[in-house]
């Protein structure tokens, strides 16, 4: 297998509060191939669009973004000064946001905000310097006749828009949301990028639009072979767009895996909780499941699975540290669990449940905690020194706190 | 089912005020130095003012020394005395009171005015808003000095049309702030919420809406406050204020200016204090306004 | 449950026997648009159609999900259904008794006995309020408890909904979303109504969080015989909650019918193509083309004819945007697309199948030739 577009290894990203330091995102590692669309599937406050984020490298000065490794072709993103990242955003990574009326400038119009991200980006020679764009700002406007005009025309054809000569001169309200997230995707277009991160671009949508939109996505993607880290909470979306997918839960990756794998045969708790509350068009069910409790702090987070106390399999192991466990059987892509029941010593019956844990299967964790990535395949686990000296077996995992909302129906 | 004993929907109240909002008020007020500050001046100010009559040293009126005394602070006269020979340390102590007393009626009048206006013209919107703020247009063009003079003219002086004269001008600042605040809270959906429960009107307007319109109101209060001081020393000055011989800072002030090259304090000391005063109502507003801010409060 | 009275009554149409709980005739809800002072004495005001003859009813003990895409007027027809609109045309019948104009006590009567739970539990919450003071308002108002009792309640009201008495005293901000909606759900319930206006409840949640209120919801509807109509833009909530479900386009109900009917034979091309174009979560997948392109077009001055002409993938041609198609019974008409296989089964229910309508120029012609063109085999 070639090297990935992007390779992003233990990232964690953390902020501090007036209550205690707050971990976003903890201990990250994924890695998106060239053309591939990668989703990151999680719930709000999972932590899924501060890892597009840190990535990126746009969370203001609260932010702590630590990693042992983020790669994008061949660059260390992290080694990068700020203006040269300014040059990489827009550039070869472009992001969509949820609202594409905020995103973009309301008093421009959106030709003109397309031509500037072209002339920034695009090697169309003409000049950019601050000047030049205050005199096409406020006094010449962009040429019509300019490369730079003429590429956010094609642009806008590229995506969908008809009439582009006549849109590129609307001001974005001038436009429904559908047509402004088409504007938004021609305007990350505009640097030529090889991988597009886009979060929660459907989700202010209508479901016809959504579809639309969607469909623009991947067909941009096939075409010009652009890689996309798509993050949302909706499976559905997942489902039909996405190839691997990351489930994020409480600032963890909890599973990794090939859309198929993981939606057809889950192994985390929390995946297989979460595609069980779904409602969905074709089943009958009276009652929806739930996943009973709520999302832990994230404040000063404790060691071991954040999902233990909502977790109905938990038992003796969970408050350890979490660490990578790789499933290898017929597999159409790597997929990876973090969760102990996949431990090869645990014992589990028909149900799931953990019926045996013998000490092996302690020794065994203990030596990959302690070997810090002790892990017997590729993947890096590097579980942080923080969390690796906490957590005894104290077998507390039956008194299964409940906190806030509780629900039992 | 049991209920706890802490538990009380009414909530505890103090003078009609909720404790909670005072414990709040005494936190914000701990943590932060500026408010701190703010709440030492005006209370010391406030007290000086309130307690003038047992705490001045002499009567304000009596011309017992001698003219244009230096300050001095072993003297008899520690701040000195002024054109006539009265002691400037019980003037400025009896000022304290009308300039206080005016500040905040003229502003209290201005507040309850325009934010009931305001209050009406944003709820209920359509012909009413436009009537209501139409006629705010009107003040605001009106220049307050013309009407203080008019008032003046018709009532003669008197605090109580100073109050009104200052107090005129600023219907139009509540009035608009309140209208905007309200237009906007009136889409939140509580609001509707609070209908659909069966509440009438007035009781949306004073239980849903006003709440939530007072932190700018504060902000707005204490900026005032500040200026209706101002305008009192104006009017003062201008002889259009309260009568010539009573103490007010504004008053004062303006005696001094004929003696500015030979005797410095009598209007230099008013000033000053015009300049504290202005300074602790805003800090103290400012910690008020956090205080009342629930969304500031940080959650457990 | 009341589906199972509905389903096993022998009586023709449910609606002509039993007097529904809430029914609508002709509802019209028109708001003018922003216009300048000048502009109010020179132009004519235009006018937004939000909602545009509308009828419909409620049974009791019954769920009628409303769904429809953003600006097709649901939000709006379900604030007229519970008189937090005033109805610019039509009538509003509430237990038999016109609702229409009713105003000062006996508007604040009916508030006792409709209830709206809101779409955004942040803004539908008043953030300088407790949550027992928001749950207690109703049961100050309508006199039904204080003191000792109405704290009683209030507790009693919060374990119902899943909340605990420590969360009595904080602000809304303290609380999350689900939490959030639980204060929501808990005040609506507070006067025990009859009937509950639901707004987009669970469309500003997450996903596992939704699950649980629809699960409430369903919950305190067996409990109390509660009504609900359930307005949603997500079809697959909508299904899970609904006994009947009514699709909405542009200002007017485009089809309506059972449950079983709209999910499992749906015959508006509209309801065909929305459906079509939920992202599915099981099943093959498959990234399949959108059937309905473009926007909805502007409730100010809607197409001609049929509304939804301009996007139907099933255009026939004039007749569409000649005459506006009126809402009909499908039962027995040709013209319809058979039901696939597995969901016939279920579809089987006879009498009730006449309450499944649609307002589609497809009634009455052939039903091969609409089988030839359907877009979606």
């Amino acid at each position: 297998m070639s090297e990935p577009l992007l390779d992003v290894r233990g990232l964690t990203t953390s902020f501090e509060t007036g209550q205690g330091r707050l971990t976003a995102v903890d201990d990250v590692s994924f890695s998106i191939e060239e053309g591939e669309v990668f989703g990151v599937v999680g719930e709000s406050g999972s932590g899924k669009s501060v890892t597009a984020l840190s990535v990126m490298r746009l969370l203001d000065d609260a932010g702590t973004v630590e990693a042992d490794e983020v790669r994008f072709d061949g660059t260390d993103l992290l080694s990068l000064s700020e203006s040269e990242m300014r040059s990489v955003r827009g550039g070869e990574i472009s992001m969509i946001f949820q609202d594409p009326m905020t995103s973009l400038n309301p008093v421009m119009t959106i030709g003109e905000q397309i031509a500037e991200v072209v002339r920034h980006h695009g090697d169309v020679g003409e000049r950019t310097g601050f000047w030049s764009e205050m005199r096409r700002k406020y006094v010449t406007g962009t040429s019509t006749e300019s490369r730079s005009w003429r590429r956010a025309i094609e642009l806008l054809e590229t995506v969908g828009i008809p009439e582009p000569e006549q849109r590129a001169t609307e001001y974005p309200h001038q436009l429904s949301g559908g047509m402004r997230q088409r504007v938004v995707i021609a305007q990350a277009l505009a640097g030529d990028p090889s991988l597009i991160v886009a979060d929660e671009p459907t989700t202010a949508l209508d479901v016809s639009i959504e579809a639309q939109i969607l469909n623009e996505i991947l067909e941009l993607s096939d075409e010009f072979g652009i890689s996309v880290m798509l993050i949302t909470h909706d499976l559905g979306v997942v489902r039909e767009t996405c190839d691997r997918v990351a489930v994020m839960y409480a600032s963890e990756f909890m599973e990794t895996g090939h859309v198929d794998d993981l939606f057809e045969d889950p192994h985390h708790p929390y995946t297989e909780g979460l595609l069980a509350s779904i409602p969905r068009i074709d089943d009958d069910r009276e009652w929806l499941s739930v996943i009973e409790g709520t999302v832990p702090d994230l404040i000063d987070k404790p060691p071991g699975c954040p999902f233990q106390d909502r977790c109905e399999y938990a038992f003796d192991l969970c408050d350890r540290p979490l660490v990578e466990y790789e499933l290898d059987s017929n597999r159409r892509a790597r997929h990876a669990v973090r969760c102990h029941r996949e431990n090869d010593r645990v014992r589990v019956d028909e149900s799931g449940h953990v019926t045996d844990v013998p000490d092996e299967a302690v020794a065994a964790l203990e030596r990959r905690i302690e070997a810090g990535d002790g892990s017997s395949n590729d993947a890096t686990v590097a579980e942080s020194t923080v969390r690796a000296d906490g957590g005894s077996p104290t077998g507390g995992f039956d008194e299964t706190e409940r906190r806030g909302d509780r629900d039992e129906y | 089912m049991t209920v706890s004993s802490r538990f009380d929907t009414d909530g505890g109240r103090v003078f009609g005020l909720r404790t909670d909002l005072i414990e709040q008020f005494i936190g914000t007020v701990n943590r932060d130095l500026k408010a701190k500050l703010g709440v030492v001046i005006v209370t010391l100010f406030v007290i000086a003012a309130i307690f003038a009559p047992e705490l001045a040293p002499y009567d304000p009126m009596a011309q017992d020394f001698a003219p244009l005394q230096a300050p001095a602070l072993s003297s008899e006269t520690p701040l000195g005395t002024d054109s006539f020979g009265r002691d400037l340390l019980s003037r400025l102590m009896y000022g304290a009171r009308i300039s206080l007393g005016v500040g905040l009626g003229a502003v209290l009048f201005g507040a309850i005015s325009g934010v009931l206006l305001g209050l009406i013209a944003g709820f209920y919107g359509g012909w009413i808003d436009d009537l209501l703020m139409r006629g705010v247009d009107v003040m605001w063009a009106f220049p307050w000095l013309l009407i203080a003079i008019m008032l003046v003219a018709v009532f003669g002086q008197g605090v109580w049309n100073v109050i009104v004269a200052v107090g005129f001008a600023y219907i139009d600042d509540f009035a608009r702030i309140t209208r905007g605040e309200v237009l906007s809270i009136r889409e939140e959906e509580y609001v509707l919420a609070a209908e659909s429960v069966g509440l009438g009107d007035l009781e949306i307007v004073f239980e849903e809406v006003f709440p939530n319109t007072v932190a700018p109101i504060i902000v707005q209060f204490t900026v005032l406050v500040a200026r209706a001081m101002l305008a009192e020393a104006t009017l003062s000055f201008l002889g259009l204020g309260v009568k010539p011989s009573t103490p007010t800072w504004g008053a004062l002030l303006g005696q001094g200016r004929d003696f500015i090259t030979t005797a410095w304090w009598i209007s230099i000391l008013p000033g000053v204090l015009i300049m504290i005063t202005v300074l602790g109502i805003n800090l103290f507003g400012d910690a008020l306004r956090d205080a009342f801010d629930v969304r500031e409060v940080d959650s457990e | 449950m009341s589906t199972d009275s509905l389903e096993t009554s022998t009586a023709p149409a449910a609606e002509s026997t039993d007097e529904p709980l809430l029914r609508a005739t002709g509802l019209r809800k028109y708001f003018q648009t922003e216009t300048g002072l000048l502009d109010r004495f020179l132009g004519e005001p235009t006018h937004v159609k939000a909602v545009d003859g509308v009828n419909l009813a409620v049974g009791e003990r019954e769920t009628l999900g409303l769904v429809g895409e953003s600006g097709c007027g649901k939000t709006t027809l379900g604030r007229v259904l519970s008189r937090l609109y005033d109805p610019s045309a039509g009538t509003l019948e509430f237990d038999g008794e016109e609702i229409t104009d009713l105003g000062g006590d006996e508007l604040k009567r009916l508030r006792k006995r409709v209830q709206v739970i809101f779409q955004d539990p942040m803004s539908s919450l008043n953030p300088r309020k407790t949550a027992s003071e928001i749950v207690a308002k109703p049961l100050e108002v309508h006199d039904i408890a204080s003191g000792a009792e109405k704290r009683e309640r209030l507790a009693e009201l919060f374990d119902e909904v899943g909340l605990q008495e420590s969360h009595l005293d904080r602000y809304p901000h303290e609380f999350s979303g689900g939490q959030r909606q639980r204060i929501g759900i808990a005040r609506a319930l507070a006067v025990e109504p009859d009937l509950i206006i639901a707004d987009e409840p669970v469309s500003a949640l997450d996903v596992s969080v939704q699950a649980q209120i629809i699960n409430l919801m369903k919950r305190l509807q067996d409990k109390y015989g509660l009504s609900y109509v359930f307005i949603a833009h997500d079809l697959s909530v909508v299904k899970h909650i609904s006994d009947r479900v009514a699709v909405m386009y542009l200002g007017k109900i485009v089809e309506r019918g059972r449950k079983e009917d709209i999910f499992g034979n749906p015959q508006h091309p509209y309801t065909r193509a929305l459906l079509h174009s939920i992202p599915r979560v099981d099943g093959e997948r498959k990234r399949h083309e959108s059937l309905l392109e473009g926007n909805p077009p502007s409730p100010i001055d809607p197409p001609s004819g049929c509304r939804f002409r301009t996007r139907c993938p099933e255009y026939l041609g004039d007749e569409c945007a000649g005459t506006e198609p009126e809402l009909r019974a499908v039962a027995g008409e040709s013209g319809t697309v058979p039901p696939p296989e597995r969901v016939e089964a279920i579809s089987t229910g006879g009498e009730s199948s006449a309450e499944h309508a649609i307002a589609c120029h497809w009634l009455g012609r052939s039903s091969e030739r609409r089988e030839n063109q359907d877009p979606m085999s």
